[in-house]
């Protein structure tokens, strides 16, 4: 409503100039100019507070989806004049899917002090997102005139880890070596023998210290734990561009992330190893639980639905790295016709097939032409030896 | 700015109350009804406070959110009804032509009801401009421009807060609300009140500089469109029969001013006739009930129509060859004339004597039986030409009677107020005289040896006979009472006699021939009737002596009130230089007493030292010192680039941190030599070599 109060006293304004100047009345040109005098004045008081500002930006380097965000900024002037308040807006790259963001404080810039204001946002979105950009609102003091000016400062960078999403899956003993005792729900350090030492890493418990060797060796050293059976968990996602499904902010494949980061915490926690075939080389694993942890979430931030290649594909260029006895976990939600003969060549391995059916992730009715819960491909799917778990509809990422 | 809240507040209704009184009060001014100016100004005035009142009992409902719709309702409302409305003001409210000021005032007066929130009370500032903008159109009303830059001002005021109250919104929103923390910290440094009200005031001088030139600019082209001026209200234009105004005699020292009137181009006139009046009361003058105005039947039958024949110069001839019914003179002489207003003009229009002819603007003209002619809206930077008809008074034979048809106007030789003691010495002045002419010159030198014109006369006490105290007692005053005097003594020995009201153009002609008659050269006189040669003036003033510092055209009068045109702009100019120099001398001292002491002194110096040392490295490495970082891990993080420099930088950084940063304050010799280093310093950054890894 200022902004058209504003917009009306600039056309009051021309039109007593231009009806001065036609009827030649002196009393008009003293208002007209008045006016006029006042609305330049408050433009020239908005460029001003505008200019000559330098900003600091600090911001969280991760946070996980759904957790505010305090983004605090600090700004200077570099000429010395007083200026009416400023407001800062930042340039959120809008991939980032803000649920809610709270308006920065106005802050008047000083020229010795440097004036800090915040504001807070919740990423919904997984990712690793960077901007630059902020823009600087600056309002004349009697609110007549905003501009605005956009500065480039250093960039900020901020990963949005998944949430890990409960899911309760039952995999079939005969789904791979060793199942049998991680369905048991055996963890290490509950009566598992040490079967041999090594060196620290950082993230070893304390408690798992061998100080006899400690103390021979000069390094420190601990105890190393069977993992349950030496279970070996692959996880592949169907990341094939197109395959990502829904209209909302919650989509097929954010879900399969949420899923696949709740089992692979489950999983870890029972001794097995977790591998990303898909985004990671094989001798890149560590062997510390909490290490991978970390690493397995970097690894399902990074991953985005935007490969050229298929589900198919991506399990052929795997090959070398699948061994006998490891279960491969499936994770789609579109049919792919070449799945179910890769997977009969793929040998010595345990497939599992979490089917995602997109249609609930539609708001509207009509859903994609060849989901993966098709009863027809789901029944090819087990033809060809793979255990199919239909996985249940995620109405929220956190 | 720590008592501002975040809702509305009595100061704020009463800043927009300023703006719409003000308005509403010139508009009525301007179209010469105070009544209506009163009745709508004061009526704003309640419905602003009613509306305060409405405005704190639904602010925590949600009936205020729909104040946008009633105002806008009202709006459309007041325009859908505006001549229903009209009929409700006073006095039959405004002219047709301005039926829009009706609209735009009572939008006012009924929007002021549901302005409950910052918008809608900031949108009554858009009706106040534009009534503003009427009555600068028109200007018919001088203060228009003074109350506009008020206006401006208490909006500007109100536009001020209602801008804070939102950033304190805001800041709440933010997580920090308090007025008070805020100002401590993150709105310190804002540019405060002081900073406001000097940008006002610079505002306000600007205009009062920039519009004369704007106006010189556009001069050329300026005035192309010719605007029909709303008639002045004018108690004698009243249609009640009998009605008159009174001229009042006799009021003290004269005030007028050198403001121009009007123009007049022509040859052979020196006194320009605006009214004549008839009946005197003993202290004023005043019509009598022959000439009631512009309703009487023989007013309107000579009101220009195709039925007028036309003069030898083309224009409307009402009376052609002659002269009006009451100025019916012999052969006169017939003088062209042309009149340049420079205001608007009076009902009757100023003229040599009675027109005779009308040359031009002739329409919606009337044609009075004094011989007057007037307009009821006349275009502006219209001139008026015309021909009107002159006695031959310089020829009048001796024998000549002073005879007038008792029939016109039995008033002219009305003596029912006169003194008895005037009368008496009418009657020993005239005795020895035989003739009309000879006793009417006996008694205007008797008036001139017997009495001083002064121009700071003092005022004639009430209840007391005007004449009578000016011939007998106070013996001093101005073309008032020299005229009343006149007339009076003249009737009282049976010489038809009027008291006419007029100028005198006597002025230097300009480059076109015109003569400006400004407000001192508002005159009285006396006019005789003589039979065939008409209304005779006969002016005392003429002969008299003036008491000195008393003559008209003196320095006295001619200086005008003390708020004359000329003294305003003085003043105004004067406090406006003041009420801009006076915040910015005592801030200019408080800065100065500050800066005396010495650590404020020494500490200016030293921040000076450190920004232009900062700015130097900043400058050569092109990157910008972090907040959060000292100035020592500054110029560390940077050492490569220094080169050469950087141990000098490191050193130089350290002594800032030291002297900043101690309990104790540096000597004003400690800086000039780190001042000395620095511009050491800046000369070796240019000429540094990399440093070796």
């Amino acid at each position: 409503m200022k902004r058209y109060a504003a917009i009306a006293l600039t056309t009051a304004a021309l039109f007593l100039v231009v009806m001065a100047i036609l009827v030649a009345s002196p009393p008009l040109f003293y208002m007209a100019t008045g006016i006029m005098a006042t609305l330049v004045g408050s433009r020239l008081q908005a460029w001003l507070s505008i200019r000559y500002l330098r900003f600091e930006r600090h911001a969280p380097p991760a946070v996980k989806i759904g957790e505010p965000v305090t983004v605090q900024i600090t700004v200077m002037s570099e000429r010395k004049l007083k200026r009416p308040l400023v407001t800062v807006v930042d340039g959120l790259p809008g991939k980032l899917r803000i649920r809610s963001t709270t308006p920065s404080l106005p802050v008047a810039p000083s020229y010795d002090q440097p004036i800090r204001t915040q504001y807070t946002f919740t990423p919904m979105r997984r990712g690793r997102f960077s901007w630059k950009e902020l823009t600087v609102y600056g309002t004349d003091a009697l609110g007549l005139s905003t501009l605005n000016k956009s500065y480039d400062i250093d960039p900020v960078e901020l990963s949005v880890y998944p949430a890990p999403i409960p899911v309760s899956i039952s995999i079939s003993p005969t789904g791979g070596w060793g199942l049998s005792e991680l369905e048991s729900g055996k963890r290490k350090g509950t009566g598992l023998e040490p079967r041999g030492i090594r060196e620290y890493v950082t993230g070893d418990p304390i408690r798992t210290i061998h100080w006899k060797s400690t103390a021979k060796t000069g390094n420190l050293m601990v105890k190393e734990f069977e993992t349950g059976s030496g279970v070996s968990l692959k996880m592949m996602l169907q990341r094939t561009q197109g395959t990502d499904l829904g209209d909302s902010s919650t989509t097929t494949f954010e879900a399969m992330c949420g899923h696949a980061l709740y089992l692979a915490d489950e999983f870890l926690d029972k001794g097995a190893s977790i591998t990303f075939p898909q985004m990671e080389a094989y001798d890149a694993m560590t062997d510390h639980p909490d290490v991978r942890a970390r690493d397995i979430r970097d690894v399902l931030t990074d991953i985005q639905p935007d490969a050229i290649d298929s589900l198919s594909d991506d399990l052929t260029s795997a090959a070398n790295w699948i061994r006998q006895g490891d279960t491969i976990l499936m994770f789609l939600s579109t049919r792919d016709d070449a799945l179910p003969a890769t997977m009969l060549q793929t040998s010595g391995a345990q497939f599992v097939c979490l089917i995602y059916d997109p249609a609930p992730y539609f708001s509207s009715s009509k859903g994609p032409a060849s989901p993966a819960s098709n009863p027809e491909y789901i029944g090819i799917l087990e033809s060809a030896g793979a255990q199919v778990i239909p996985m249940p509809f995620v109405e929220n990422l956190i | 700015m720590n008592k501002i809240k975040p809702e509305l507040g009595a100061f704020d209704y009463f800043l927009a109350a300023i703006g719409a009184v003000l308005a509403t009060f010139s508009v009525g001014m301007a179209v010469g009804k105070p009544t209506i100016a009163a009745f709508l100004s004061s009526g704003v005035l309640i419905t602003i406070g009613v509306g305060f009142m409405i405005s704190r009992s639904v602010r925590k409902t949600d009936l205020a959110n729909y104040d946008g719709y009633l105002w806008a309702g009202l709006a459309i409302t007041c325009w859908m009804f505006v001549r229903d409305l009209n009929a409700v003001l006073p006095e039959e409210g405004f002219p047709f032509r301005l039926v829009a000021a009706a609209a735009l005032c009572w939008m006012l007066i009924l929007c002021s009801l549901v302005s409950w929130r910052d918008q809608t009370l900031l949108f009554l500032s858009l009706p106040c401009i534009a009534l503003f903008g009427l009555v600068g159109t028109f200007d018919t009303y001088r203060p228009a421009t003074g109350l506009f830059f008020i206006f401006l001002v208490a909006s500007g005021v109100l536009y001020a807060r209602v801008h804070q109250r939102g950033m304190l919104i805001r800041a709440g929103k933010a997580g920090n609300g308090d007025p008070t923390l805020l100002r401590r910290g993150p709105w310190k440094w804002m540019a405060g009140p002081e900073w406001a009200m000097a940008s006002g005031f610079l505002v306000i001088l600007l205009s009062l500089v920039g519009a004369p030139a704007l106006q010189m600019t556009v001069k050329n082209v300026a005035g192309q469109i010719k605007i029909s001026l709303p008639t002045p209200s004018n108690s004698q234009t009243s249609s009640v029969a009998g009605s008159t105004s009174s001229y009042f005699i006799g009021r003290g020292p004269n005030r007028a001013t050198d403001a121009p009137v009007f123009k007049i181009k022509g040859d052979g006139f020196f006194y320009v006739l605006e009214r004549s009046l008839s009946k005197y009361t003993g202290s004023s003058w005043g019509e009598s009930e022959y000439f009631v105005g512009v309703n009487s039947e023989l007013d309107k039958k000579y009101s220009t129509n195709e039925m007028l024949e036309r003069g030898p110069n083309g224009g409307f001839a009402p009376w052609p060859n002659t002269v009006p019914p009451g100025e019916e003179i012999d052969n006169p002489r017939l003088v062209p004339f042309e009149l340049e207003p420079v205001r608007a003009l009076p009902l009757h229009v100023m003229r040599p004597g009675p027109i005779v002819e009308l040359i031009s603007p002739t329409k919606e003209a009337t044609f009075y039986s004094d011989g007057s002619v007037g307009y009821l809206a006349l275009p502006l930077n219209t001139n008026i030409k015309a021909v009107a008809a002159m006695a031959r008074s310089y020829n009048i034979p001796i024998e000549t009677e002073a005879r007038v048809d008792p029939d016109l106007d039995p008033a002219y030789k009305d003596t029912g107020n006169i003194s008895p003691a005037v009368a008496q010495l009418a009657a020993d002045v005239t005795r020895p005289y035989r003739t009309d002419l000879q006793k009417a010159q006996a008694i205007k030198t008797e008036i001139e040896r017997r009495v001083k014109y002064n121009l700071n006369a003092e005022k004639i006490p009430s209840g007391e006979d005007a004449v009578y105290h000016f011939l007998f007692k106070s013996k001093e005053g101005y073309c008032d009472l020299f005229a009343s005097s006149m007339v009076m003594m003249a009737r009282s020995v049976d010489l038809p006699a009027r008291y006419v009201l007029g100028y005198i153009a006597d002025g230097e002609k300009d480059k076109d021939g015109f003569v400006t008659v400004r407000e001192r050269d508002y005159h009285a006189w006396a006019e005789i009737h003589f039979e065939g040669y008409g209304w005779v003036p006969f002016d005392p003033t003429e002969g008299a002596q003036a008491v000195p510092g008393g003559e008209r055209g003196s320095t006295s009068s001619a200086r005008g009130p003390i708020f004359s045109d000329e003294n305003l702009r003085l003043i105004g100019t004067v406090f406006i230089v003041f009420a801009l120099a006076f915040p910015i001398t005592v801030y200019g001292l408080r800065a100065a007493a500050m800066f005396t002491k010495k650590d404020v002194r020494v500490k200016t110096e030293l921040n000076r030292q450190h920004s232009r040392f900062v700015r130097m490295i900043e400058r050569e490495v092109k990157s910008p010192k972090r907040f959060s970082s000292t100035l020592q891990e500054f110029t560390a993080n940077y050492a490569t680039q220094l080169g050469s420099t950087a141990n000098e930088a490191s050193l130089i950084a350290g002594d800032f941190d030291e002297m900043m940063f101690s309990p104790r304050i540096p000597e004003a010799t400690n800086i000039r030599e780190l001042s000395a280093r620095i511009t050491k310093f800046k000369e070796a950054l240019s000429r540094r070599t990399p440093q070796e890894a």
